[in-house]
């Protein structure tokens, strides 16, 4: 369980190991991590620093290229980067008062869930300036400092243009498309793609209809041959072979392309959501948290940061400093077959959609 | 009398800083994970252990753990026993370099090991490229049951393996000798002497093997297929992704209650000694 702050001189790791940052594969019995937070730490307080909980790998070192070193440039203020963000451990933090993190990097469902259980401070609308970001990527309790993409990945030395599928009907077209097929263990996602491989309109996709997508996931379920616990694992399987097309995120699949894997992405039918960023509730240093969220809404940071990694930029203006390149990786919701995705939609249902799923996938 | 007490109150002191350790890592986060399974923001309640058992899922789940853990003990036992018979005829010297070998997957990362495991069984793997070569059909080995079982086993034997050699290390040599001169051929010293006696050391094996099964979930995660989710990843679900402490801890406590069954099962044999002589 790495825990230890990280500073500037995070190395930066492929990402595309075999372990993501939301397994909990580094080992251990899962509640145990909970003990140094009732046992009290000893962190020292310094009022000039702030400890931001990460993804770690490249991601942080792409963060802490795009925006943490310019901002401890412009205010002096050391950002420490932790690595290995995890809700469970910012509950803990949350429920013993012992706060260890000032500004959380969120995946996928965590602000609703934590919204629930009340765990984020309230955005500063005085200090973060939220009207020039695009509409429906913001939130009172997180900003979205970036988006990201959801869709299919092949490996590009098996599968030639044109004999893979492009879009999620392909992916569900077997006669088609021969092949075996790698979904995620983790129902949001699958879901939305099940249904836009029915037909349903990508930009009328919520409120879900779960029905109709679980007798669209049984059309494929014989043809999954993998269910994947983890993102980075995705990659690695279409790269050994073992999957022929696969749930991926278009950043996973950036990353491996830089480092010369044949893999590629269907970036016209996607499930895009902004990658939140929020304060834990109880923060002592909430306002100095507050300047670091409003920083990594400049448009020239996130312009940046989606050049470093194509997660493309949540401000109007960030996007048009964007260079072509980057742009044609970046996610683009006006396209006609990419959903946005409503976490918020999730929040009271995941529990049990999950559990259905999984029980899905047993029998 | 107060001489024998004496004594005991000194090998207390030095069990002390053992036991307060024990004490602060073990036993105050095992006590807050059983109060956590019984309380709910309105109290004290059993509805965390109410909803486990209704739960379909963790019934499913339940099932593969527990013929994950037989049918892997069963196949660790079957590779475990003639190695460790092996070794317990070489000359120490010898012995020992053999078991530097048993002892390498012990050493090596449960990670490495799945990603090497996808290298020579995978789809594309050695062993399938060479039966390609050969003209023969490819086995799907990894992502399913057999993955699982293949990868448990390999990370297991080391556990099965050091209980039973001790057992057979301990075993009094003049007795097969004596079974010989009586004209015992060797199917039946090993039948009557050899197996009876190495006993203990097969239940310890068998013992350790199944407690740590029975908490694995990496291997299942990374070499398992839809069906292969063992119950320690529920726990990583219910506390990670549905922050429901509730319930993680109702199975947590499920999951220890299992393993002190196990253990209790075996605490009338002498597999506890044993273990304790191996290590």
């Amino acid at each position: 369980m790495r825990k230890i702050p990280e500073g500037f001189n995070v190395k930066s790791g492929s990402g595309r190991g075999l372990i993501g940052r939301r397994t909990l594969l580094k080992g251990g019995a899962a509640l145990a991590f909970a003990a140094p937070y009732v046992l009290g730490s000893r962190r020292a307080w310094a009022a000039d620093q702030l400890v931001v909980a990460s993804y770690g790998g490249g991601w942080a070192a792409a963060m802490t290229e795009a925006f943490h070193k310019p901002f401890t440039q412009e205010t002096g203020v050391q950002v420490i980067v932790a690595s290995g963000t995890d809700l469970a451990k910012a509950k803990a933090q949350v429920r013993t008062g012992n706060i260890e993190w000032d500004v959380v990097e969120l995946s996928a469902g965590w602000l609703a869930t934590g919204v629930l259980d009340n765990m984020w401070e309230r955005l500063d609308t005085s200090i973060i300036d939220l009207k020039t970001a695009l509409p429906g990527t913001q939130h009172e309790y997180g900003v979205g400092m970036c988006m990201s993409s959801g869709g299919i990945g092949w490996n590009t030395a098996k599968f030639p243009a044109g004999k893979h599928p492009v879009d999620w009907q392909g992916f569900w077209d077997v006669k088609k498309y021969p092949g075996r097929r790698g979904l995620m263990t983790r129902i949001a996602g699958p879901l939305e793609y099940a249904l836009m491989a029915d037909g349903v309109d990508p930009k009328k996709l919520y409120p879900l209809d779960i029905e109709r997508g679980f007798k669209s996931l049984d059309k494929i379920k014989p043809h999954v041959t993998n269910w994947i616990g983890a993102m980075p694992q995705t990659i690695t399987l279409l790269q050994a072979g073992e999957v022929d097309f696969c749930q991926t995120a278009a950043g996973r699949v950036f990353i491996a392309k830089k480092e010369g894997a044949p893999v590629a992405y269907a970036s016209d039918s996607a499930l895009v959501s902004p990658i939140y960023v929020s304060v834990l509730k109880g923060n002592k240093k909430k306002d100095l948290a507050m300047k670091h969220l409003a920083f990594q809404m400049r448009p020239d940071r996130q312009a940046h940061f989606a050049e470093l990694t194509s997660y493309a930029p949540t401000t109007e203006a960030g996007m048009k400093l964007l260079s072509p390149a980057t742009l044609a990786l970046s996610p683009d919701v006006t396209k006609p077959g990419v959903a946005v995705g409503d976490e918020f939609w999730w929040a009271d249902k995941f529990e049990e959609l999950n559990k259905r799923y999984k029980e899905w996938q047993l029998t | 009398m107060s001489g024998n007490e004496n004594s005991r109150l000194f090998f207390f002191a030095f069990l002390l800083p053992a036991t307060i350790f024990t004490a602060l890592v073990l036993l105050v986060p095992l006590g807050s994970v059983v109060v956590e399974s019984l309380t709910n923001p309105s109290g004290w309640t059993l509805a965390g252990y109410r909803e486990i058992f209704a739960s379909r899922l963790f019934r499913l789940v339940l099932v593969s753990t527990v013929e994950i853990t037989l049918i892997s003990t069963v196949v660790t036992f079957l590779i475990a026993y003639p190695i460790a018979y092996h070794l317990s005829k070489q000359t120490p010297r010898r012995r020992a370099l053999l078991m530097m070998l048993v002892m390498l997957p012990f050493w090596t990362s449960i990670l490495v090991k799945s990603f090497a495991f996808m290298v020579l069984l995978g789809r594309q793997g050695i062993l399938n490229t060479s039966l390609d070569y050969l003209g023969l059909p490819g086995v799907q080995l990894l992502f399913n049951r057999t993955g699982v079982i293949i990868g448990t086993v390999h990370s297991l034997i080391p556990f099965m393996l050091f209980p039973i050699l001790t057992s057979l290390l301990a075993l009094n040599p003049d007795l097969p000798k004596v079974a010989q001169l009586m004209g015992a051929g060797r199917l039946r010293i090993f039948l009557t002497i050899t197996l009876p006696l190495s006993l203990p050391g097969i239940a310890a094996g068998v013992m350790l093997a199944m407690v740590h099964t029975l908490g694995y979930y990496v291997t299942a995660a990374l070499l398992g297929g839809k069906g292969d989710m063992m119950i320690a990843s529920l726990v990583d679900l219910y506390t990670r992704e549905i922050l429901n402490w509730n319930l993680a801890s109702a199975i947590s406590v499920t999951l220890f209650v299992m393993c002190c069954l196990v253990l209790l099962l075996f605490s009338r044999s002498k597999a506890l000694a044993t273990v304790s002589q191996s290590s």
